[in-house]
């Protein structure tokens, strides 16, 4: 599936769907290594602006790329957890990037990554605006634009660092990943969400011998939920 | 038998586990103050939301950013005008919104920040908010003025001297103030009253272009952007003639460069030189006598102004190098329009020095405009070292020492009767009537006397002007406290009735202790002599502290004399009067910003403000502490010869480390000094640390990365500064200070000039208390498990009724995330005090208005409003009293009562708000609803959380334990009971449990138990 076309369709399907396409997906952010410091780089700052055009950002192994909010003409609001962000589980000091629905007014839009280079996979601690339950989506994309797969997972909103969400995703046959698209659902349907801290994957040999066995377990938990969605539909 | 010891070792265990909780858990009374009185009603409430005037911040970068980023930061006509005429349309096509949603538009912006100014409601501002393009609403503050021999005191005349022989020539300095008289001899007018006077009387036309204008001597250039009748709430008038018809202008502009006026009266030509103070004034030069001088009048006569951002946007327009703004406005954050404006000012190339109010050693207190980043905020210091006085030999006996307060000339040996006015039952009357200096009006005969009255009521001055009319030959005025009264200088003018008046005879400050002495005699012979100030030297009584409200860096800069300033009387022609204030140090720096400017032309505006910092002087401010003197007295001198600036990584002139909280490490952290060499030659330095001690600071070590350092020509060079707070140093969660200088001595280069860094933390110990439900006690009784983490602090827990919680996250630290009652007793009665527990942290909660509306006849309107906020505020004084007060007012029956004083410490996120329940109308068990505002007073950000419910006489989950933690403390159960019955007509969200000595980070210091 092309990404327009996949974006467009999130806002209908995003509370419905939940499944592992040929992805792996985590919410460990230690697999994640090459993080990603939104108050580190040069090209905006964590003052609470909003940046009006998609911004440069380099990872702390030196990967650059672009973040912005792509589909409705708006861009990012940039916070730092206590500093301009304040009630959210991210812990102080840490650079947030926010789709800015509450704060600005802006259209529900999904915050995007894209890669000059591909990428083994992206994470970012996610969470939305208003507190309580909500369903968290990570797309990996390739670079002609095609859904790799997507991935999401249930979290809670609050204040509490408990609550503290990380959610990504890795294309386990290489370095295919152009794009990452992070959204966030709250429970009352609001596409109102602000990423934290992202990582890159970065499978070096002794990585991907720690990841196997997960990739292993998921492709497990893939069949069985294919094979109960097969049931359900027969 | 064993298994018998065991279970008595258990009882024996519980027993004392029991007599300990009986020690621990507690329930507090708050007293109330000594005496309540009547409390009137912030301007801030919610509850009738009056229209607000913010700027909407649009995308795109208005001149002054792109300006920055330029080679030179010079900017072609053609793009600025590109840039101007873009960003008009930008503005243009949202106008129509804006208006169709209810506001008014006041003003657009595109120099200095991209914005519009509206008028609107709170509900109107969050609508216009969401406009395509708005990216942030700044609010606009309401400021407020603050208010020669202090030139030489800082070393002026050495620079006047050649070499370097400057005096700002060509220079262009902004005085954004109440306007100028440009017909004043010290700005080379006629100096005249008549020359006033006509000037005047056309004041709203074209200024005569021979005293006003690029061919004028010395006000080149301005605007009057409010007219006379402006207020601050009323339309602005704006003419292109900026006369002063205030006087503060013209007094600030005279010390940052006027002429001087010569003992005849004319205007002082020069030369400028160390020969210069030596000679006979009337009214001394100005720090930088041949600057060019422009006024942008933002005040009317009287009043306040919000137009200081259309002021910046005209300076950086006509090109001026240096802004002075003698202005501000309380608890300033670096997140005002007018400080961003100044931020984006001082990177587009221009100096901007500002004051850091008047408000007195209260934390965070010190002000916006000055809060930018960038801009060099000013403290005011007492120059004066000596005051004149007079030792009266006294009939029939005694003497005594006085200070002559107005320092009026007399003759030795001058003898005077006395007498004393005095009241009906004999005591010494305050001498506050006129009509006691004359028996022509029932007084006494007081011609060609002495007269002595008391302090007191009516201002000090009057006395003497009182006693000048009924003929006296000199008054005195017994102290009531302590020391000398405060030194006058020349009276012109009445404070009570602006009645213009010049006091032409002595009036005396007398020590209380010399009251009767002095009352006892017939008659005294004078002598001059001169009395030691004893607040020489020391940071004025008034002057603002810091640090920075919201990021805790470090503010204000530098310190200027401030304390009885002589400079330009308005509409006299060529006199002057003295005025206190950190209005009267401001313009001090920026003369100095300006011969600093003129000695170095090719250094940026940044690099400017940091040598006028980096040379300060602490070493001449008595008892110099960071946070309320900056780097300390600023030099002119060593900021001319200096080749080397240092500066902080975020570019300003301190290293800030900002807000620390302490809990069971040490803090370790470092940051880098940058030197930067602006010359051909190598500078070197030897590098020492001298740490803060005393007072409020708190103990700490700071190290260096290396005692030495070399800055190559034209290159740079860093330092580090390694910073350590030990965990086990700093016993209390109370607020304290890290502080001290880094002090840079050459030993090659540089002129030979020292330079100093100050660095700053805000720093409070926390504990860890921990807090949860053993179990669930919604059958009815229960405990909360608290304990203290910390091996280190101790700690509180109380406990209260969650009422409200927070439904989202938000981007102001002063938004509510829970607020909570609870049930407590008081010397006068029971009472409910709410806790209201806020998403991040306050610098200082008086910078907070807290709102708790609370119904209790059952409908939809509130029956009374709870208010916690300055007690300055609350008291209808105007001035802040640095604590915080509660108010209860009847929205009913109208009237309010200030009875008790809140728990508020310094950068926590709780506060708690006792009330009286009779205050309430609540007299039984009887539960109400609440709903709960916060109101920034920096930002003007609202917040409002609701609905909450409390019965206080049967709560439905018991309330009022209070809990001491020792450090360390282990676990301890207070007991809970949950009253389901009750829940019915007052349901609770369940525990909350406040403790104040917590961190504030995540709202650890309200425990949020929920119940099933």
């Amino acid at each position: 599936m092309k990404l327009a076309v996949r974006l467009c369709l999130l806002c209908l399907v995003l509370s419905a769907v939940s499944a592992f396409a040929g992805i792996v997906g985590s919410t460990n952010p230690s697999l994640f290594p090459d993080t990603i410091d939104w108050c580190a780089q040069s090209s905006f700052a964590c003052d609470g602006n909003q940046y009006t055009t998609s911004q440069l950002f380099t990872s702390s192994s030196g990967a650059i790329g672009l973040i912005g909010l792509p589909f409705n003409g708006f861009d990012f609001q940039a916070l730092q957890a206590g500093t301009t962000l304040f009630g959210s589980s991210f812990p102080d000091g840490m650079g947030v990037v926010y789709n800015g629905v509450s704060t600005l007014g802006n259209p529900q839009d999904a915050i995007a990554l894209l890669f000059a280079q591909p990428q083994y996979g992206a994470g970012a601690y996610i969470q939305t605006w208003f507190y309580g339950p909500f369903t968290a989506e990570v797309d990996l994309f390739d670079t002609s634009g095609n859904l790799i797969g997507f991935y999401d997972v249930n979290g809670v909103s609050s204040d509490q660092s408990s609550d503290l969400l990380f959610i990504g995703a890795i294309d386990p046959t290489g370095r295919n990943v152009a794009a990452a698209l992070f959204l966030a659902q709250d429970s009352g349907g609001f596409f109102d969400f602000e990423i934290g801290q992202a990582g890159l994957a970065t499978p070096e040999p002794s990585s991907i011998l720690l990841i196997a066995p997960s990739v292993l377990g998921l492709y497990g938990m893939i069949r069985r939920r294919r094979s109960r969605k097969s049931q359900e539909v027969l | 038998m064993n298994y018998r010891k065991l279970l008595f070792g258990c009882f024996v265990v519980l027993l004392a586990t029991q007599a300990v909780l009986a020690q621990v858990v507690k329930r507090e009374t708050v007293q109330p103050l000594a005496s309540p009185s009547s409390a009137k009603l912030p301007a801030n409430s919610p509850r009738s939301p009056e229209p607000q005037t913010v700027v909407l911040k649009l995308s795109g970068s208005p001149v002054a950013v792109v300006r920055a980023g330029l080679p030179g930061k010079m900017i072609p006509d053609a793009q600025k005008l590109a840039i101007i005429q873009s960003l008009k349309t930008q503005q243009q096509a949202l106008i129509p919104s804006i208006q169709a949603m209810g506001g008014k538009v006041l003003a657009t912006y595109q120099q200095v920040l991209n914005g519009i100014k509206v008028q609107a409601t709170p509900d109107e501002i969050q609508a216009m908010s969401k406009l395509p393009g708005v990216i942030e609403v700044k609010p606009v503050m309401t400021y407020h003025i603050d208010n020669a021999l202090s030139v030489p005191f800082i070393g002026t005349p050495k620079v006047w001297n050649n070499p370097p022989g400057l005096h700002g020539e060509h220079i262009k300095v902004a005085i954004i103030d109440t306007g100028i008289d440009y017909t004043h001899a010290n700005f080379g007018g006629p100096g005249t009253v008549a020359a006033f006077q006509a000037a005047q009387s056309t004041s709203t036309m074209p200024a005569n272009p021979a005293l006003f204008g690029p061919g004028a001597p010395r006000v080149k250039g301005g605007y009057d952007l409010v007219g006379d009748a402006y207020t601050g709430g009323n339309t602005p008038q704006p003419d292109p003639n900026p006369l002063d018809c205030n006087g503060h202008g013209s007094h600030t502009a005279g010390t940052a460069a006027g002429s001087g006026v010569t003992a005849a009266g004319s205007t002082f030509t020069g030369p400028y030189d160390l020969t210069t103070p030596g000679q006979s004034f009337i009214i001394g030069p100005g720090v930088a006598p041949e600057a060019d001088i422009y006024s942008y009048r933002v005040f009317g006569c009287s009043g306040s102004t919000n137009v200081v951002v259309e002021a910046l946007e005209m300076a950086l327009a006509d090109g001026v190098q240096v802004v002075s703004m003698s202005l501000g406005s309380n608890f300033g954050s670096a997140l005002t329009a007018d400080a961003e404006a100044s931020q984006n000012l001082v990177n587009a190339g221009i100096v901007v020095a500002a004051a850091s109010g008047n408000a007195g050693p209260i934390p965070y207190i010190t002000s916006t405009p000055a809060s930018g980043t960038k801009a060099i905020s000013v403290a005011a210091m007492d120059s004066h070292t000596t005051f004149p006085g007079a030792n009266l030999a006294l009939t029939p006996s005694g003497s005594i020492t006085v200070q002559n307060s107005n320092g009026y000339p007399f003759s030795n040996g001058t003898q005077w009767p006395v007498v004393v006015l005095r009241n009906p039952n004999g005591s010494i009357s305050l001498g506050c009537n006129s009509n006691e200096y004359s028996t022509a009006t029932g007084g006494t005969d007081v011609t060609g006397k002495l007269v002595v009255t008391m302090r007191g009521t009516c201002g000090r001055v009057d006395r003497a002007i009182y006693g000048e009319q009924g003929g006296a030959a000199a008054v005195a005025m017994i102290n009531t406290s302590a020391g000398y009264p405060p030194y006058e200088g020349q009276i012109t003018s009445n404070p009570d009735t602006g009645v213009p008046y010049t006091v032409t005879i002595p009036f005396f400050g007398v020590l209380q202790s010399d009251g009767n002495t002095l009352a006892g005699s017939t008659a005294a012979t004078a002598t001059n002599t001169t009395i030691a100030n004893p607040t020489g030297g020391t940071i004025a009584s008034f002057s603002s502290i810091g640090p920075l409200t919201g990021d805790g860096h470090m503010k204000p800069e530098i310190a200027a004399p401030g304390v009885s300033i002589f400079s330009t009387l308005v509409g006299s022609g060529n006199q002057g009067l003295y005025e206190s204030g950190t209005s009267m140090a401001t313009p001090h720096v920026a003369g100095v910003s300006a011969l600093t400017t003129q000695a170095h032309p090719t250094w940026s505006a940044s690099d400017v403000a940091n040598a006028v910092v980096n040379t300060g002087d602490a070493s001449q401010i008595v008892g110099y502490n960071a946070t309320a003197a900056g780097n300390g007295l600023v030099q002119p001198y060593p900021a001319v010869l200096t080749k080397v600036s240092a500066h902080a990584s975020d570019g300003t002139s301190a290293l800030s480390f900002g807000r620390l909280q302490i809990t069971t490490a040490s803090y370790t952290g470092s940051q880098t000094l940058t030197l930067v060499n602006h010359s051909t030659g190598a500078a070197s330095f030897s590098a020492a640390v001298v740490q803060g001690s005393g007072g409020t600071v708190a103990p700490h070590t700071a190290t260096l990365g290396s005692n030495s350092v070399t800055v190559p020509a034209n290159g740079t060079a860093t330092l580090k500064l390694n910073l350590t707070v030990p965990q086990g140093s700093n016993s209390s969660s109370a607020f304290h200070n890290v502080e001290g200088r880094i002090v840079l001595t050459p030993t090659s280069g540089n002129n030979g000039v020292v330079l100093s860094v100050p660095y700053y933390a805000a720093v409070n110990a926390r504990s860890l208390v921990t807090a949860k439900l053993n179990g669930s006690i919604t059958g009815g009784t229960g405990s909360v498990a608290v304990a203290n983490a910390s091996g280190l602090f101790a700690g509180t827990a109380r406990t209260f009724d969650w009422g409200i919680a927070a439904q989202h996250q938000s981007t102001f630290p002063t938004a509510i995330r829970s607020v909570g009652a609870q049930t407590i007793s008081s010397g006068s009665g029971p009472a409910v005090r709410f806790a209201v527990n806020t998403l991040g942290q306050m610098s200082n909660p008086d910078s907070v208005e807290f709102d708790i509306y609370i119904f209790t006849s059952g409908n939809s309107n509130p029956d009374y409003e709870v208010v916690g906020a300055d007690a300055g505020l609350l008291s209808g004084t105007g001035a802040f009293s640095g604590s915080m007060g509660v108010a209860v007012f009847d929205l009913v029956h109208g009237g309010g009562v200030l009875r008790f004083a809140a728990t508020a410490p310094i950068n926590g996120s709780t506060v708690l708000l006792p009330v009286l329940l009779s205050d309430l109308g609540i007299s039984s068990s009887q539960a109400f609803s609440y709903v709960a505002f916060t109101t920034d007073l920096n930002t003007l950000s609202q917040d409002g959380e609701g609905t909450g419910w409390f019965n206080p006489f049967n709560n439905t989950i018991s309330t009022g334990a209070a809990v001491s933690l020792a450090a360390g403390a282990g676990t301890t159960s207070v007991p809970i009971t949950y009253n389901s019955s009750g829940a019915a007509t007052s349901p609770t969200l369940g525990v909350m449990v406040v403790s104040l000595d917590n961190s504030t980070g995540n709202g650890t210091q309200a425990l949020l138990l929920p119940i099933n």
